[in-house]
This record gives structure tokens, sequence and C-alpha cells, in this order.
């Protein structure tokens, strides 16, 4: 009697389970036991309140039924941080390339958001960190920021810098037509403006990405927008600003304005598919640091491609970017062996590949190669490389990452080396 | 012998019925709503993703403003998945990914659906939803991409999973 008891039960049990994991048959507009309340008849009575709702205070919730529906004023501060171990081993051990093993606390970035009226926004994003303590010096040194501090015994303390990496305003001229001024993260590409560690797929972004082929940041005027057309959505910038160098977000140094602009695509094509390409043209003038040697002064058109594609798990994601640079007579950098670089073009490309499941935290195997052909030969020359890795994701606010890599340089190279490293990171987001 | 097997049978297939039962009952049909009178009375299920995920729609020369239901519950697990196309998780990783770029933030969280009912027909411009028991007379349904939510056609539904 027990067994069968146990039998039923269990039968039961399966049984109901099972119905709840199938998709539940919704009820035909038949059994439908709600009617439709609109269209009502004219003179109908209104059909009796679902729950008497009258007596909820809205202006506990800072709503208020007068003002603007949902408009959210409060101050927002909130930011993100990022720790790292990495092992790095180049083929060829220089004073300026050696091996190392490291922990580092490597960002740390606070966002102040507020918005002002429902048309006027304002952003800033500060980056908090330790350089230029720990910098190699260009003669193989290394910079040490130790001062004396005077408030405990003259004790050593370091200091380290921050950086203001984005601070505007921002109004809404019209539904389609948004003006940005002050300082903003040049509208390129797709990993120059979502450039925080937590959104960064990778331990680190593509080595083309932060080589800066079209400047990371600009200090204008930033209009742009979009609009919906049909099921899909177009929108675009349009730039002008200070252009290229040190001192560019407080000078023009040159007086000549740089121009830039983006177009943006978006369709539901079986998943979500976007495309952007971007353009920059403007004259770089270096600062003048020294009386015996002319800062580098040249003219740049860099044009970029993006495109990424999301299919459930599946994310695709490619930039491509080129820059021609033209160095002004007399302010060309030289080569080691003093000889003028001349003009030419950079070009660089990357194309990523993950999985996001929805278990194991959420991982997201990825895989990405990248090509890098600079005009300037650095520590490595062209590079090509190979990076694969995992992206966990256990919480929405906290991001592991784990990545290897292998950069091959080739025989222009300063440093005639190849890199390989493989680095841990925690992201996370407060 | 034949009588406890036949007895088996019957309590595994009635045990069967009320699973099913259970699973039906808990999944309603979700209404997007507006205020009564409001001239909002149709948006496309696209338009609807991009209001909710911080695009600013416009409907008869006014910017909609959406409201979420509490997180967690049936409406906003399945407003999220049958509207949005996303799980929870998703829908967490989306709009911390939005933050740390700089962009809007999400649509406001309601603390129960009766503040969806007052919000929405209180604001204008407010836009929200509601399970179709919830429906009152101060809110009005909206078609979804034409359909309405008394047709079998109607895309979105609460989640029979959550609370």
């Amino acid at each position: 009697m027990h067994r069968t008891v146990f039998l039923v039960t269990l039968t039961g049990v399966a049984a109901t389970r099972l119905a709840a994991a199938a998709p539940a048959p919704l009820p035909s507009p038949v059994d439908d036991p709600v009617p439709a309340p609109v269209p009502a008849p004219p003179g109908a009575p209104a059909p009796a309140p679902a729950r008497a709702a009258d007596d909820l205070d809205l202006t506990a919730l800072g709503l208020d039924p007068a003002g603007d529906g949902g408009f959210d004023d409060k101050l927002s501060v909130y930011g993100f941080a990022d720790f790292t171990w990495s092992n790095t081993h180049f083929t060829h051990q220089t004073p300026y390339a050696h091996d190392s093993t490291t922990f580092a606390l490597t960002s740390l970035n606070v966002y102040i958001a507020k918005n002002l009226t429902p048309r006027w926004r304002s952003l800033a994003e500060i980056s908090f960190n330790y350089v230029p303590n720990g910098s190699t010096n260009p003669d193989g040194t290394t910079v040490v920021t130790s001062a004396s501090d005077a408030t405990d015994f003259g004790r050593t303390t370091q200091w380290g810098t921050i950086a203001i990496e984005r601070a505007y305003v921002e109004y809404d001229l019209t539904p389609h037509l948004t003006i940005r001024a002050g300082h903003w993260l040049t509208p390129y590409g797709i990993w120059n403006t979502d450039h925080g560690s937590p959104v960064i797929i990778g331990t680190y972004r593509p080595y083309i990405v932060g080589e800066q082929l079209f400047p990371e940041h600009q200090t204008g005027l930033d209009a742009f927008g979009s609009a919906p057309v049909g099921d899909y959505k177009l929108g675009y910038h349009a730039t002008i600003s200070n252009g290229r160098s040190e001192t560019e977000i407080v000078a023009d140094t040159d007086r000549r304005p740089a121009i830039g602009g983006r177009l943006e695509f978006e369709a539901p094509w079986a998943g979500t598919l976007k495309l952007g390409a971007s353009g920059y043209l403007g004259r770089a003038t270096g600062a003048t640091t020294s009386t015996t040697t002319a800062p580098e002064v040249f003219d740049e058109r860099a044009y970029a491609v993006d495109g990424q594609w999301d299919h459930g798990g599946l994310h695709l994601q490619g930039e491509a970017i080129h820059r021609h640079k033209a160095y002004t007579a007399g302010h060309h950098p030289l080569t080691l062996a003093g000889a003028p670089i001349g003009n030419g073009p950079d070009l660089g490309v990357y194309l990523l590949v993950g999985y996001r499941f929805a278990h194991l935290w959420n991982v997201m195997p990825f895989a990405y190669y990248e090509d890098y052909r600079p005009l300037v030969p650095g520590i490595l020359g062209d590079i090509k490389a190979i990076n694969a890795g995992l992206n966990f994701r256990p919480l929405a606010t906290v991001i592991l990452k784990v990545q290897g890599a292998y950069a091959h340089g080739d025989d222009f190279g300063l440093l005639h080396t190849s890199v390989m490293f493989i680095a841990t990171q925690a992201a996370w987001v407060f | 012998m034949p009588t406890r097997t036949l007895l088996l049978i019957l309590c595994s297939l009635l045990a069967l019925l009320a699973g099913a039962r259970t699973a039906t009952a808990g999944r309603q049909k979700l209404v997007v709503v507006v205020a009564k009178g409001s001239p909002v009375t149709s948006i496309s299920l696209t338009d609807l993703k991009r209001c909710f995920l911080g695009d600013r729609v416009t409907a008869h020369d006014r910017v909609l403003v959406p409201f979420n239901s509490p997180p967690r519950t049936s409406e906003r697990t399945g407003f999220d998945r049958s509207a949005l196309g996303m799980s929870p998780d998703d829908v967490g990783r989306f709009w911390i990914d939005r933050k740390v770029r700089g962009q809007s933030g999400a649509p406001r969280d309601l603390p129960s659906v009766a503040y969806v009912t007052k919000v929405v027909a209180k604001f204008p411009g407010a836009i929200g939803y509601l399970a179709v028991d919830a429906l009152g007379p101060d809110v009005q349904p909206v078609l979804v991409d034409g359909v309405a939510y008394t047709d079998a056609a109607y895309p979105l539904t609460t989640d029979a999973g959550a609370p």
C-alpha cells in the first residue's frame, strides 16, 4: 500500500512539474473571463475598479502628477573599478619589454550624473589613477611619486593623478537632435565609447582601440540623435572640436577646429544587428616641450567601420580603423637612425566572437583576432594577435574574466619580440 | 490487482490535470495600458521595446514615459521576456552596461501593481502594463502590433514561473 501511495505521489509530482515546464496554453478569447474595456459604448457605466488606488501617495515616490511624469532629477553617483593579475612574457627581453607577473588595481572611475531638467542633462566621469607612479622613463628608470606627508610626521606617501574622462552638458533641441558640449569620448567604433572594463568582454580592449587612430577624447560640440524608421533605427553624430593635442582640453593649439561624424544603423535581423561608420578630419599639433626639438604636427584623416550582431547568446563584433597621417614640413618624428618618418597610413582591425550561456555564472567563452599595421613601428612592429578567454557574470554588477593572448611582432619592430600574456580580472560596478 | 492499477492510473491522470490547470492559471495576458482617454490606442512591439529600453518614443507629439512593475513579479518577468526578449539576468546586465556607458537609466520601478494603475492614470504620457485581471476603469488597453489583448495572437503574457 505504501508503495502504491509513493508511486501515485511521485507520478503526480512529475506530472505537475511537466505541466508547469511546458508552455502554458493561453486562455482563448472565448474563455477569457475579462471582457475588453474599450471601446465602451457611450453612456455605459464604468466597470468597478480592480483595487482602490486613490489613497496611494505618489508624492512619497517623488512623483508629482502636476510635474513631469517620471522625470528623475536626483544626483546620481556611481562608478566602476577593476583589479587585474597578469603574467607577461616577451620572447626578447629588454629594459623596456621584460617579463612581469603582477597584481594591479587598474581602474577606479566615478560618474556624477544629473538630469537638470527633462531636456538638460549633465555627466562627468573621473578616473583616479596611480600613474605616474610606477611608469617607465625613456631611459628605463622608474618614476616614483614619493612625498613626505606633513600631516603624518613626514612619513612617505605616494600620490597619483586624476583624469577627467568626460564632462559635458546635453540639451535636447528636438526629439531627434541633442547638443552635447564639453569634453566627450569620440563617437566612433564600439569600445572607444564603451570604454569601461565591465562592458569590455576581455581583460583589455583590443590593442588597436587603445592606439587612438581617432582621438580618444575631444573637447567641443557633438550634435547627435536617432530616429526610428519602421523596425529600424538610424542615428548620427556630427562633431567639431579642438582636435588632437596634449592640451586640447583647454586650448586649440593650432586654431584649426577638427570635424567628425558618425552614422549608425540598427536592424532587428535575426536578433539585433548594429552597424556604424565614422570619420574624422583634423590637424594634430603637439605641445612645445623643448626649445631644441620641434613638436610633431600632422594632418590626419581617419575612417572606421564597426558592426555587432547579437542572436540569443551569440555575439559577433568587429571594428576596422584606418588613419592617414601627413606631417607638416619640419615636424616629422625621427626614426632611431635619425631619418624623418614619412607620411602614410595606420590600419587596424579586430573580429570577436563569443557566446553567453545562461549557466556557470553566465559564462561567455570568447575569442578574437586582431591585425595592426602602424605607420611608425612600435615595440612589436606589425602585430597579429590571437586572444581567447572566458567572461563570467555571476551578478549584473560583477564581472570575472580570464584571457590568454599571443601577439606576434615582425622583424620591423623596435625590439624584435613577440609577447604572450595571461590575465585575470575582476571588474565591478558600484 | 487490476483495481489497484486502475486506481493508480486514475490518480496519475488527476494529478496531470491538476498540474496543467495550475500552469494555465499561472500565466495571464499582460496588457499594455495608458491613461483613460489618451489618444494612444496602439503601439508597435518594436516601439514598446524601444520605450522600455531607454529610447525616446513619442506618440501623438507626446513623449511616452515608461513605468515598470516591481522586479521579480510575474508581470515584470513576463514583460521582460515577452516584450523585451530578455531574461531577468539579461535585463540586469543591460541596465548596468548602460550606466557604465553613461547612458540613461532604467524606467522607474513602481512598488506595486496598484501604483502602476494610479501612475499610468495620472501622468501625462505614462505607459505601463498590467495583468488582465488587474485592469481598472482609469486605464485603457493599447493594441500591440494592432492586436488587442483579447485576441489569441496577443504577444504579451505574465511569467508563470515568477511569484
